[in-house]
Protein backbone atom coordinates (compact mmCIF):
# COMPACT_ATOMS: atom_id res chain seq x y z
CA UNK A 1 0.00 0.00 0.00
CA UNK A 2 3.09 2.09 0.85
CA UNK A 3 4.49 1.44 -2.34
CA UNK A 4 1.31 2.14 -4.42
CA UNK A 5 0.93 5.69 -2.88
CA UNK A 6 4.48 5.91 -3.79
CA UNK A 7 3.97 5.55 -7.81
CA UNK A 8 2.80 8.42 -9.59
CA UNK A 9 -0.82 8.19 -11.29
CA UNK A 10 0.41 7.32 -14.80
CA UNK A 11 2.60 4.17 -13.47
CA UNK A 12 -0.49 3.15 -11.55
CA UNK A 13 -2.64 3.13 -14.95
CA UNK A 14 -0.20 1.53 -16.92
CA UNK A 15 -0.05 -1.84 -13.65
CA UNK A 16 -3.54 -1.87 -14.48
CA UNK A 17 -3.54 -1.78 -17.60
CA UNK A 18 -1.24 -4.29 -17.75
CA UNK A 19 -2.78 -6.64 -15.26
CA UNK A 20 -5.84 -6.63 -17.42
CA UNK A 21 -4.25 -7.68 -20.68
CA UNK A 22 -2.24 -10.40 -19.02
CA UNK A 23 -6.36 -11.65 -17.18
CA UNK A 24 -7.87 -11.57 -20.89
CA UNK A 25 -5.28 -13.12 -22.57
CA UNK A 26 -5.24 -16.17 -20.05
CA UNK A 27 -9.21 -15.69 -20.53
CA UNK A 28 -9.41 -16.52 -24.20
CA UNK A 29 -6.65 -18.94 -24.01
CA UNK A 30 -8.21 -21.21 -21.61
CA UNK A 31 -11.60 -20.58 -23.92
CA UNK A 32 -10.11 -21.55 -27.36
CA UNK A 33 -8.37 -24.58 -25.53
CA UNK A 34 -11.53 -25.57 -24.55
CA UNK A 35 -12.87 -24.94 -27.45
CA UNK A 36 -10.30 -27.27 -29.27
CA UNK A 37 -11.32 -30.18 -26.63
CA UNK A 38 -14.92 -29.83 -27.49
CA UNK A 39 -14.50 -29.61 -31.04
CA UNK A 40 -12.04 -33.05 -31.00
CA UNK A 41 -15.01 -34.69 -28.73
CA UNK A 42 -17.27 -34.24 -30.99
CA UNK A 43 -15.17 -35.74 -33.91
CA UNK A 44 -14.76 -38.63 -31.83
CA UNK A 45 -18.98 -39.09 -31.75
CA UNK A 46 -19.07 -38.19 -35.04
CA UNK A 47 -16.35 -41.07 -35.88
CA UNK A 48 -18.08 -43.52 -33.52
CA UNK A 49 -21.48 -42.87 -34.95
CA UNK A 50 -20.57 -43.20 -38.42
CA UNK A 51 -19.50 -47.03 -37.57
CA UNK A 52 -22.42 -47.06 -35.71
CA UNK A 53 -24.57 -48.32 -38.93
CA UNK A 54 -22.45 -51.08 -39.40
CA UNK A 55 -22.87 -53.05 -36.43
CA UNK A 56 -26.45 -51.88 -36.29
CA UNK A 57 -26.91 -53.70 -39.31
CA UNK A 58 -24.78 -56.90 -38.28
CA UNK A 59 -26.84 -56.80 -34.81
CA UNK A 60 -30.48 -55.75 -36.03
CA UNK A 61 -32.45 -59.78 -34.85
CA UNK A 62 -33.78 -61.35 -38.31
CA UNK A 63 -37.34 -62.30 -38.44
CA UNK A 64 -36.11 -65.81 -37.29
CA UNK A 65 -34.33 -64.52 -34.37
CA UNK A 66 -38.03 -62.92 -33.44
CA UNK A 67 -39.74 -66.44 -33.80
CA UNK A 68 -37.10 -68.39 -32.23
CA UNK A 69 -37.27 -65.73 -29.40
CA UNK A 70 -41.11 -66.06 -28.87
CA UNK A 71 -40.78 -69.70 -29.10
CA UNK A 72 -38.52 -69.67 -26.08
CA UNK A 73 -40.51 -67.34 -23.91
CA UNK A 74 -43.70 -69.12 -24.56
CA UNK A 75 -41.41 -72.28 -23.72
CA UNK A 76 -40.53 -70.84 -20.14
CA UNK A 77 -43.64 -69.36 -19.58
CA UNK A 78 -45.01 -72.99 -19.72
CA UNK A 79 -42.01 -74.56 -17.70
CA UNK A 80 -43.11 -71.26 -15.25
CA UNK A 81 -46.70 -72.44 -15.60
CA UNK A 82 -46.55 -76.11 -14.78
CA UNK A 83 -43.96 -75.88 -12.37
CA UNK A 84 -46.65 -73.20 -10.57
CA UNK A 85 -49.53 -76.00 -11.49
CA UNK A 86 -47.69 -78.60 -10.08
CA UNK A 87 -47.33 -76.49 -6.59
CA UNK A 88 -50.04 -75.31 -5.97
CA UNK A 89 -52.81 -78.34 -7.79
CA UNK A 90 -56.28 -77.21 -8.86
CA UNK A 91 -58.88 -77.15 -6.19
CA UNK A 92 -60.71 -80.17 -5.72
CA UNK A 93 -64.23 -79.52 -6.68
CA UNK A 94 -67.36 -80.97 -6.17
CA UNK A 95 -69.71 -81.35 -8.70
CA UNK A 96 -72.85 -80.51 -5.97
CA UNK A 97 -73.22 -78.20 -3.05
CA UNK A 98 -74.25 -79.24 0.44
CA UNK A 99 -76.07 -76.77 2.17
CA UNK A 100 -75.53 -76.06 6.08
CA UNK A 101 -77.69 -77.89 8.49
CA UNK A 102 -79.14 -75.48 11.11
CA UNK A 103 -81.99 -77.77 11.94
CA UNK A 104 -83.46 -80.84 11.41
CA UNK A 105 -86.79 -81.79 10.52
CA UNK A 106 -88.11 -85.10 11.04
CA UNK A 107 -91.30 -84.73 9.64
CA UNK A 108 -94.27 -86.17 10.91
CA UNK B 1 -98.46 -76.68 65.39
CA UNK B 2 -95.09 -74.74 63.73
CA UNK B 3 -94.98 -76.85 60.86
CA UNK B 4 -92.75 -73.84 59.24
CA UNK B 5 -90.77 -74.27 62.15
CA UNK B 6 -90.23 -78.10 62.45
CA UNK B 7 -89.49 -77.71 58.39
CA UNK B 8 -86.66 -75.34 59.30
CA UNK B 9 -85.57 -77.65 62.04
CA UNK B 10 -84.87 -80.42 60.12
CA UNK B 11 -84.06 -79.11 57.12
CA UNK B 12 -81.13 -77.46 58.80
CA UNK B 13 -80.32 -80.79 60.72
CA UNK B 14 -79.66 -82.74 57.60
CA UNK B 15 -78.22 -80.02 55.56
CA UNK B 16 -75.94 -78.83 58.20
CA UNK B 17 -73.84 -82.44 57.60
CA UNK B 18 -74.48 -82.32 53.98
CA UNK B 19 -72.72 -78.89 53.11
CA UNK B 20 -69.65 -79.45 51.36
CA UNK B 21 -71.51 -82.00 49.36
CA UNK B 22 -74.21 -79.39 48.00
CA UNK B 23 -71.45 -76.85 47.83
CA UNK B 24 -69.43 -79.61 45.23
CA UNK B 25 -73.01 -80.03 43.56
CA UNK B 26 -73.29 -76.18 42.88
CA UNK B 27 -70.16 -75.88 40.97
CA UNK B 28 -71.06 -78.05 39.04
CA UNK B 29 -74.88 -76.76 38.27
CA UNK B 30 -76.66 -73.53 36.86
CA UNK B 31 -76.25 -71.19 39.75
CA UNK B 32 -79.41 -72.00 41.72
CA UNK B 33 -80.74 -74.30 39.72
CA UNK B 34 -80.10 -77.44 42.13
CA UNK B 35 -83.52 -78.65 43.89
CA UNK B 36 -82.83 -81.23 46.39
CA UNK B 37 -85.62 -83.99 46.81
CA UNK B 38 -86.12 -86.92 49.52
CA UNK B 39 -84.39 -84.67 51.71
CA UNK B 40 -86.41 -86.51 54.78
CA UNK B 41 -86.33 -89.92 52.95
CA UNK B 42 -84.70 -91.88 55.33
CA UNK B 43 -84.32 -96.19 57.17
CA UNK B 44 -84.43 -94.62 60.71
CA UNK B 45 -86.62 -93.12 62.99
CA UNK B 46 -84.22 -90.57 63.88
CA UNK B 47 -82.71 -87.63 61.32
CA UNK B 48 -79.42 -87.43 63.73
CA UNK B 49 -78.46 -90.93 62.92
CA UNK B 50 -78.11 -91.06 59.15
CA UNK B 51 -79.09 -87.57 58.16
CA UNK B 52 -80.00 -87.85 54.52
CA UNK B 53 -78.87 -91.24 54.15
CA UNK B 54 -75.52 -90.46 53.23
CA UNK B 55 -76.63 -89.45 49.35
CA UNK B 56 -78.03 -86.13 48.51
CA UNK B 57 -80.63 -86.38 45.08
CA UNK B 58 -82.21 -83.96 43.16
CA UNK B 59 -82.53 -82.66 39.79
CA UNK B 60 -80.86 -79.17 38.03
CA UNK B 61 -79.69 -78.15 35.14
CA UNK B 62 -75.81 -77.79 33.52
CA UNK B 63 -75.29 -75.23 30.58
CA UNK B 64 -79.09 -75.31 30.77
CA UNK B 65 -79.42 -79.26 29.78
CA UNK B 66 -81.71 -80.46 32.52
CA UNK B 67 -80.36 -83.44 34.76
CA UNK B 68 -80.87 -85.54 37.80
CA UNK B 69 -78.32 -85.66 40.36
CA UNK B 70 -77.12 -88.59 42.78
CA UNK B 71 -74.61 -87.11 45.19
CA UNK B 72 -72.63 -90.07 48.17
CA UNK B 73 -72.29 -87.90 51.40
CA UNK B 74 -68.56 -89.11 52.79
CA UNK B 75 -69.49 -86.86 55.71
CA UNK B 76 -72.80 -88.95 57.00
CA UNK B 77 -71.59 -92.89 57.43
CA UNK B 78 -68.81 -92.73 55.63
CA UNK B 79 -71.40 -92.66 52.17
CA UNK B 80 -72.05 -96.24 52.92
CA UNK B 81 -74.59 -97.82 51.12
CA UNK B 82 -77.74 -99.13 53.55
CA UNK B 83 -81.05 -100.32 52.11
CA UNK B 84 -82.87 -96.73 52.22
CA UNK B 85 -79.14 -94.85 50.63
CA UNK B 86 -80.26 -97.52 47.61
CA UNK B 87 -83.79 -96.82 47.39
CA UNK B 88 -83.26 -93.08 47.52
CA UNK B 89 -80.57 -93.49 44.93
CA UNK B 90 -83.11 -96.04 42.64
CA UNK B 91 -86.31 -93.47 42.90
CA UNK B 92 -83.40 -91.01 41.25
CA UNK B 93 -82.59 -93.41 38.78
CA UNK B 94 -86.15 -94.24 37.92
CA UNK B 95 -86.91 -90.39 37.63
CA UNK B 96 -84.87 -90.17 34.35
CA UNK B 97 -85.80 -93.44 33.01
CA UNK B 98 -89.42 -91.72 33.17
CA UNK B 99 -88.19 -88.78 32.28
CA UNK B 100 -85.46 -89.40 29.92
CA UNK B 101 -83.52 -87.39 31.81
CA UNK B 102 -79.45 -87.61 31.55
CA UNK B 103 -77.99 -88.99 35.20
CA UNK B 104 -74.59 -87.66 36.85
CA UNK B 105 -73.89 -89.58 39.55
CA UNK B 106 -71.20 -88.44 42.40
CA UNK B 107 -69.75 -91.12 43.80
CA UNK B 108 -67.81 -91.60 47.35
CA UNK B 109 -68.29 -94.47 49.46
CA UNK B 110 -66.39 -96.33 51.92
CA UNK B 111 -68.23 -99.24 51.54
CA UNK B 112 -72.11 -101.14 52.45
CA UNK B 113 -73.68 -100.99 55.84
CA UNK B 114 -73.17 -104.55 56.66
CA UNK B 115 -75.19 -104.12 59.47
CA UNK B 116 -77.75 -104.25 57.17
CA UNK B 117 -77.40 -107.90 55.84
CA UNK B 118 -78.61 -109.37 52.63
CA UNK B 119 -81.04 -105.99 52.32
CA UNK B 120 -77.59 -104.15 51.29
CA UNK B 121 -76.77 -106.42 48.45
CA UNK B 122 -80.36 -106.39 47.60
CA UNK B 123 -80.17 -102.74 47.11
CA UNK B 124 -76.57 -102.80 44.82
CA UNK B 125 -78.43 -104.83 42.82
CA UNK B 126 -81.35 -102.90 42.30
CA UNK B 127 -79.56 -99.63 41.71
CA UNK B 128 -76.98 -101.35 39.01
CA UNK B 129 -80.18 -103.21 37.37
CA UNK B 130 -81.95 -100.43 37.18
CA UNK B 131 -78.93 -97.90 35.77
CA UNK B 132 -78.35 -100.72 33.37
CA UNK B 133 -82.07 -100.10 32.17
CA UNK B 134 -80.91 -96.36 32.22
CA UNK B 135 -78.60 -96.96 29.08
CA UNK B 136 -81.38 -97.36 27.02
CA UNK B 137 -83.40 -94.07 27.42
CA UNK B 138 -80.73 -91.50 29.09
CA UNK B 139 -76.70 -90.70 29.10
CA UNK B 140 -75.57 -91.53 32.47
CA UNK B 141 -72.33 -89.85 33.29
CA UNK B 142 -70.23 -90.29 36.79
CA UNK B 143 -67.80 -88.67 38.84
CA UNK B 144 -65.81 -90.60 40.82
CA UNK B 145 -65.28 -87.96 43.78
CA UNK B 146 -63.36 -90.45 46.09
CA UNK B 147 -63.94 -94.38 46.47
CA UNK B 148 -66.00 -96.13 43.71
CA UNK B 149 -65.24 -99.70 45.32
CA UNK B 150 -67.00 -102.99 44.58
CA UNK B 151 -70.70 -103.37 43.49
CA UNK B 152 -70.38 -99.52 43.90
CA UNK B 153 -67.32 -99.35 41.34
CA UNK B 154 -69.84 -101.64 39.47
CA UNK B 155 -72.32 -99.43 39.48
CA UNK B 156 -70.00 -96.11 38.47
CA UNK B 157 -68.74 -98.05 35.12
CA UNK B 158 -72.28 -98.61 34.17
CA UNK B 159 -71.77 -94.91 33.61
CA UNK B 160 -71.42 -93.61 29.33
CA UNK B 161 -68.18 -91.69 30.76
CA UNK B 162 -66.27 -90.95 34.06
CA UNK B 163 -64.67 -87.77 35.78
CA UNK B 164 -61.97 -88.80 38.29
CA UNK B 165 -60.99 -87.24 41.05
CA UNK B 166 -56.89 -86.59 41.41
CA UNK B 167 -57.07 -89.55 44.51
CA UNK B 168 -60.43 -91.44 43.12
CA UNK B 169 -60.26 -95.06 43.93
CA UNK B 170 -61.85 -97.66 41.05
CA UNK B 171 -61.76 -101.22 42.62
CA UNK B 172 -63.70 -104.21 42.11
CA UNK B 173 -62.24 -105.72 45.18
CA UNK B 174 -61.43 -103.70 48.69
CA UNK B 175 -57.55 -102.47 47.93
CA UNK B 176 -57.39 -104.23 51.23
CA UNK B 177 -57.29 -107.62 50.12
CA UNK B 178 -55.57 -107.07 47.04
CA UNK B 179 -52.06 -106.35 49.19
CA UNK B 180 -50.24 -107.95 52.14
CA UNK B 181 -48.42 -104.66 52.84
CA UNK B 182 -49.54 -102.55 55.59
CA UNK B 183 -48.84 -99.34 54.09
CA UNK B 184 -50.48 -100.09 50.51
CA UNK B 185 -51.86 -96.54 48.92
CA UNK B 186 -54.46 -97.64 46.69
CA UNK B 187 -54.77 -94.39 44.97
CA UNK B 188 -52.76 -93.85 41.59
CA UNK B 189 -52.75 -97.62 41.72
CA UNK B 190 -56.09 -98.36 42.05
CA UNK B 191 -58.18 -96.01 39.52
CA UNK B 192 -58.40 -94.12 36.19
CA UNK B 193 -54.61 -95.12 34.54
CA UNK B 194 -55.13 -99.10 34.75
CA UNK B 195 -58.95 -99.43 34.03
CA UNK B 196 -59.03 -96.77 30.90
CA UNK B 197 -55.51 -97.90 29.50
CA UNK B 198 -57.30 -102.00 29.84
CA UNK B 199 -61.30 -101.59 29.86
CA UNK B 200 -63.63 -99.90 28.12
CA UNK B 201 -64.37 -97.48 29.94
CA UNK B 202 -64.36 -93.28 28.74
CA UNK B 203 -63.25 -91.03 30.97
CA UNK B 204 -61.17 -88.10 32.15
CA UNK B 205 -59.42 -86.74 35.09
CA UNK B 206 -61.11 -83.04 36.92
CA UNK B 207 -58.63 -80.95 39.30
CA UNK B 208 -61.86 -78.65 39.68
CA UNK B 209 -65.78 -78.99 39.70
CA UNK B 210 -66.36 -76.30 37.09
CA UNK B 211 -63.88 -78.73 34.21
CA UNK B 212 -66.74 -81.60 34.83
CA UNK B 213 -69.56 -79.34 34.44
CA UNK B 214 -67.79 -78.04 31.22
CA UNK B 215 -67.26 -81.62 30.07
CA UNK B 216 -70.55 -83.17 31.21
CA UNK B 217 -72.44 -79.91 28.94
CA UNK B 218 -69.50 -80.85 26.00
CA UNK B 219 -70.97 -84.84 26.12
CA UNK B 220 -74.92 -84.06 26.45
CA UNK B 221 -74.53 -81.72 23.19
CA UNK B 222 -73.62 -85.08 21.35
CA UNK B 223 -75.17 -87.66 22.95
CA UNK B 224 -78.40 -85.18 23.32
CA UNK B 225 -78.58 -82.52 20.59
CA UNK B 226 -79.84 -83.40 17.40
CA UNK B 227 -77.88 -80.58 15.78
CA UNK B 228 -74.96 -78.88 17.15
CA UNK B 229 -74.51 -75.77 14.93
CA UNK B 230 -70.77 -75.19 13.22
CA UNK B 231 -69.85 -72.57 10.95
CA UNK B 232 -67.79 -74.68 9.35
CA UNK B 233 -68.24 -75.36 5.53
CA UNK B 234 -69.50 -78.35 4.93
CA UNK B 235 -68.74 -78.42 1.14
CA UNK B 236 -64.98 -77.81 2.16
CA UNK B 237 -62.51 -79.69 0.22
CA UNK B 238 -58.87 -81.48 1.94
CA UNK B 239 -56.81 -81.67 -1.05
CA UNK B 240 -53.87 -83.16 1.11
CA UNK B 241 -55.69 -86.37 1.29
CA UNK B 242 -54.98 -87.06 -2.38
CA UNK B 243 -51.40 -87.65 -0.90
CA UNK B 244 -51.26 -88.53 2.62
CA UNK B 245 -54.65 -90.00 4.27
CA UNK B 246 -53.79 -91.15 6.93
CA UNK B 247 -56.11 -90.99 10.22
CA UNK B 248 -54.95 -87.20 11.20
CA UNK B 249 -55.44 -86.04 8.15
CA UNK B 250 -59.32 -88.22 7.71
CA UNK B 251 -60.19 -86.47 10.70
CA UNK B 252 -58.99 -82.96 9.80
CA UNK B 253 -60.79 -83.15 6.76
CA UNK B 254 -63.99 -85.01 7.51
CA UNK B 255 -65.01 -83.45 11.15
CA UNK B 256 -66.57 -79.90 11.51
CA UNK B 257 -63.13 -78.35 13.61
CA UNK B 258 -62.84 -78.12 16.95
CA UNK B 259 -66.17 -80.39 17.06
CA UNK B 260 -64.54 -84.01 18.59
CA UNK B 261 -64.71 -85.86 21.37
CA UNK B 262 -62.22 -88.74 21.24
CA UNK B 263 -63.51 -91.58 23.18
CA UNK B 264 -61.68 -94.81 24.70
CA UNK B 265 -58.68 -92.99 23.46
CA UNK B 266 -56.42 -95.10 26.36
CA UNK B 267 -57.40 -98.37 25.49
CA UNK B 268 -55.77 -98.73 21.84
CA UNK B 269 -54.75 -96.84 19.29
CA UNK B 270 -55.46 -99.33 16.20
CA UNK B 271 -58.43 -97.72 15.74
CA UNK B 272 -59.78 -94.14 16.51
CA UNK B 273 -63.45 -93.21 17.94
CA UNK B 274 -64.89 -89.93 18.19
CA UNK B 275 -68.15 -88.04 18.78
CA UNK B 276 -67.85 -85.47 16.31
CA UNK B 277 -70.14 -83.36 14.16
CA UNK B 278 -70.13 -82.95 10.55
CA UNK B 279 -72.37 -80.52 8.57
CA UNK B 280 -73.70 -79.67 12.40
CA UNK B 281 -74.95 -83.15 12.61
CA UNK B 282 -73.67 -85.10 15.89
CA UNK B 283 -71.95 -88.33 14.40
CA UNK B 284 -69.75 -91.57 15.91
CA UNK B 285 -66.55 -91.42 14.06
CA UNK B 286 -64.06 -94.50 13.54
CA UNK B 287 -61.18 -94.65 11.75
CA UNK B 288 -58.72 -97.43 11.38
CA UNK B 289 -55.08 -96.74 12.46
CA UNK B 290 -53.55 -100.04 12.02
CA UNK B 291 -53.21 -102.06 9.04
CA UNK B 292 -54.61 -104.94 10.90
CA UNK B 293 -57.66 -105.77 13.28
CA UNK B 294 -56.61 -106.98 16.32
CA UNK B 295 -58.45 -108.21 19.59
CA UNK B 296 -58.60 -104.90 21.34
CA UNK B 297 -59.22 -102.70 17.98
CA UNK B 298 -62.53 -105.17 17.21
CA UNK B 299 -63.72 -104.66 21.14
CA UNK B 300 -63.43 -101.31 20.93
CA UNK B 301 -64.82 -100.72 17.49
CA UNK B 302 -67.92 -103.18 19.09
CA UNK B 303 -68.44 -100.60 22.33
CA UNK B 304 -68.70 -97.93 20.24
CA UNK B 305 -71.07 -99.23 17.96
CA UNK B 306 -73.12 -99.99 20.79
CA UNK B 307 -72.78 -96.83 22.50
CA UNK B 308 -73.68 -95.03 18.94
CA UNK B 309 -76.91 -97.16 18.69
CA UNK B 310 -77.94 -96.46 22.05
CA UNK B 311 -77.92 -92.65 21.44
CA UNK B 312 -79.10 -93.15 17.75
CA UNK B 313 -75.72 -91.75 16.27
CA UNK B 314 -75.26 -91.86 13.12
CA UNK B 315 -71.75 -94.03 12.19
CA UNK B 316 -69.24 -93.02 10.09
CA UNK B 317 -66.67 -95.55 9.09
CA UNK B 318 -63.86 -94.60 7.33
CA UNK B 319 -61.55 -97.79 6.67
CA UNK B 320 -57.96 -98.66 5.72
CA UNK B 321 -57.48 -102.48 6.62
CA UNK B 322 -55.84 -105.47 5.36
CA UNK B 323 -58.36 -107.58 7.98
CA UNK B 324 -57.35 -109.88 11.12
CA UNK B 325 -54.69 -110.28 12.78
CA UNK B 326 -53.03 -113.58 12.62
CA UNK B 327 -52.14 -114.74 15.50
CA UNK B 328 -52.56 -118.25 17.39
CA UNK B 329 -52.11 -117.54 20.51
CA UNK B 330 -55.14 -114.48 20.31
CA UNK B 331 -56.94 -117.44 18.15
CA UNK B 332 -56.89 -119.95 21.11
CA UNK B 333 -58.30 -117.11 23.27
CA UNK B 334 -61.20 -116.80 21.09
CA UNK B 335 -60.51 -114.02 18.69
CA UNK B 336 -63.55 -115.62 16.23
CA UNK B 337 -65.95 -114.63 18.82
CA UNK B 338 -64.66 -111.20 19.50
CA UNK B 339 -64.65 -110.84 15.52
CA UNK B 340 -67.87 -111.77 15.11
CA UNK B 341 -69.71 -109.56 18.18
CA UNK B 342 -68.42 -106.41 15.79
CA UNK B 343 -70.10 -107.85 13.06
CA UNK B 344 -73.25 -108.44 15.25
CA UNK B 345 -73.30 -105.16 16.69
CA UNK B 346 -73.18 -103.51 13.47
CA UNK B 347 -76.00 -105.78 11.83
CA UNK B 348 -78.49 -105.25 14.37
CA UNK B 349 -77.32 -102.10 15.00
CA UNK B 350 -80.40 -99.44 13.72
CA UNK B 351 -78.74 -96.40 13.14
CA UNK B 352 -77.26 -94.67 9.84
CA UNK B 353 -74.16 -96.26 8.63
CA UNK B 354 -72.07 -94.67 6.01
CA UNK B 355 -68.35 -96.68 5.47
CA UNK B 356 -65.63 -95.15 3.44
CA UNK B 357 -62.74 -97.25 2.13
CA UNK B 358 -59.95 -94.89 1.90
CA UNK B 359 -57.42 -97.56 1.34
CA UNK B 360 -57.65 -101.19 1.81
CA UNK B 361 -60.89 -102.61 2.77
CA UNK B 362 -59.27 -106.45 2.56
CA UNK B 363 -61.52 -109.25 3.87
CA UNK B 364 -62.76 -109.41 7.60
CA UNK B 365 -62.48 -105.69 7.71
CA UNK B 366 -64.22 -105.26 4.64
CA UNK B 367 -67.36 -107.78 6.02
CA UNK B 368 -67.43 -105.90 9.35
CA UNK B 369 -66.63 -102.35 8.61
CA UNK B 370 -68.45 -101.29 5.24
CA UNK B 371 -69.92 -104.47 3.69
CA UNK B 372 -73.46 -102.96 2.47
CA UNK B 373 -74.53 -106.92 3.41
CA UNK B 374 -73.69 -106.21 6.89
CA UNK B 375 -76.06 -102.99 7.39
CA UNK B 376 -74.08 -100.04 5.90
CA UNK B 377 -76.44 -97.94 4.19
CA UNK B 378 -73.83 -95.44 1.97
CA UNK B 379 -70.63 -97.08 0.58
CA UNK B 380 -67.90 -94.75 -0.43
CA UNK B 381 -64.40 -95.89 -2.01
CA UNK B 382 -61.44 -94.39 -2.57
CA UNK B 383 -60.32 -93.69 -6.32
CA UNK B 384 -57.10 -95.67 -5.02
CA UNK B 385 -59.18 -97.96 -2.85
CA UNK B 386 -58.56 -101.90 -2.96
CA UNK B 387 -61.38 -103.81 -1.55
CA UNK B 388 -60.98 -107.85 -2.12
CA UNK B 389 -61.44 -110.88 -0.35
CA UNK B 390 -57.69 -111.49 0.17
CA UNK B 391 -54.41 -109.42 0.19
CA UNK B 392 -52.52 -109.29 -3.62
CA UNK B 393 -49.70 -111.59 -1.84
CA UNK B 394 -51.81 -114.30 -0.91
CA UNK B 395 -53.94 -114.08 -4.27
CA UNK B 396 -50.47 -114.40 -5.93
CA UNK B 397 -50.03 -118.09 -3.97
CA UNK B 398 -53.64 -118.89 -3.46
CA UNK B 399 -55.54 -117.45 -6.90
CA UNK B 400 -52.64 -117.73 -9.13
CA UNK B 401 -50.85 -121.04 -7.60
CA UNK B 402 -50.83 -123.19 -11.06
CA UNK B 403 -48.73 -120.08 -12.80
CA UNK B 404 -45.83 -119.76 -10.28
CA UNK B 405 -44.10 -122.83 -10.54
CA UNK B 406 -43.58 -121.50 -13.84
CA UNK B 407 -40.32 -120.27 -15.49
CA UNK B 408 -38.73 -117.13 -14.92
CA UNK B 409 -37.21 -115.69 -11.40
CA UNK B 410 -40.04 -116.85 -8.46
CA UNK B 411 -39.64 -114.10 -7.09
CA UNK B 412 -40.63 -111.32 -10.10
CA UNK B 413 -43.07 -114.05 -11.27
CA UNK B 414 -45.14 -113.34 -7.60
CA UNK B 415 -44.79 -109.74 -7.91
CA UNK B 416 -45.88 -109.70 -11.43
CA UNK B 417 -49.01 -112.45 -10.13
CA UNK B 418 -49.70 -110.06 -7.30
CA UNK B 419 -49.89 -106.48 -9.50
CA UNK B 420 -52.43 -108.27 -11.63
CA UNK B 421 -54.52 -109.33 -9.03
CA UNK B 422 -54.29 -105.86 -7.81
CA UNK B 423 -54.97 -104.21 -11.04
CA UNK B 424 -57.64 -107.03 -12.35
CA UNK B 425 -59.66 -107.50 -8.93
CA UNK B 426 -58.62 -105.29 -6.23
CA UNK B 427 -59.98 -101.51 -7.79
CA UNK B 428 -62.71 -100.13 -6.56
CA UNK B 429 -64.27 -99.95 -9.88
CA UNK B 430 -64.61 -103.95 -10.29
CA UNK B 431 -66.81 -103.47 -6.66
CA UNK B 432 -68.98 -100.45 -8.34
CA UNK B 433 -69.81 -102.39 -10.79
CA UNK B 434 -71.30 -105.03 -8.81
CA UNK B 435 -73.05 -102.20 -6.51
CA UNK B 436 -71.51 -103.10 -3.64
CA UNK B 437 -69.92 -99.68 -3.58
CA UNK B 438 -72.08 -96.74 -3.91
CA UNK B 439 -69.45 -94.10 -5.34
CA UNK B 440 -66.06 -94.11 -6.31
CA UNK B 441 -64.66 -90.32 -5.32
CA UNK B 442 -60.94 -88.27 -5.14
CA UNK B 443 -60.15 -87.97 -1.50
CA UNK B 444 -60.14 -84.72 -1.50
CA UNK B 445 -63.80 -84.59 -1.61
CA UNK B 446 -64.49 -87.05 1.44
CA UNK B 447 -66.50 -84.16 3.11
CA UNK B 448 -68.77 -83.00 0.75
CA UNK B 449 -69.60 -86.73 0.17
CA UNK B 450 -70.35 -87.90 3.53
CA UNK B 451 -71.61 -84.25 4.61
CA UNK B 452 -74.85 -85.33 1.79
CA UNK B 453 -75.12 -89.07 2.51
CA UNK B 454 -75.67 -87.88 6.16
CA UNK B 455 -78.09 -85.59 4.82
CA UNK B 456 -80.14 -88.15 2.76
CA UNK B 457 -79.56 -90.84 5.32
CA UNK B 458 -81.07 -88.32 8.25
CA UNK B 459 -84.73 -89.37 8.27
CA UNK B 460 -83.48 -92.72 9.29
CA UNK B 461 -82.10 -91.84 12.62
Amino acid sequence: MNMLLALKIGQIAEIGSLTSLIGMGMTFLVFFILLGFMAGLQKTTEKKSKKAPIIQNQQEPKENDEINNSSLVAAITAAISMILSEEKPQKAKANFVVKSIKRINCGG
Amino acid sequence: MDYLGLLNDNSSKIFSRSKKIRDFIEKIVDEHSFVETDVFMSGSDSLEEAPGEGVVTGFASIKDFPICIIAQNIDVLGGSVGKAHAQKILKCINRCIETATPLISIIDSNGARLGEGLGVLEGYSEIIAAATQLKNYAPHIAVIKGNAIGLMGMYAVSADFLFFGKNSVLSANPPLTLSNSATFSPQGILGKEPYLKNSLLSGMTYEKPEEIAHGISKLLHYLWDSVIESDDDPNRTADILNTVANSQNLLEALADKDRTIEMFSEYTEDIKTYFATINSIPVGLMITNSKRLNEKSIRKATAFVDMLDRYGLPLVSLVDSQGLESNLEKEQQGLITTAYELMASVSTSEIPKIAVITEYAIGYAYSALCSKATGFDYVLAFANAKAAPISSDAAASIIYGMELGKKGDPVEVRQELAERYRKNEMNPFVSAKEGYIDNIIEPALLRPYVASGLMMLLRRG
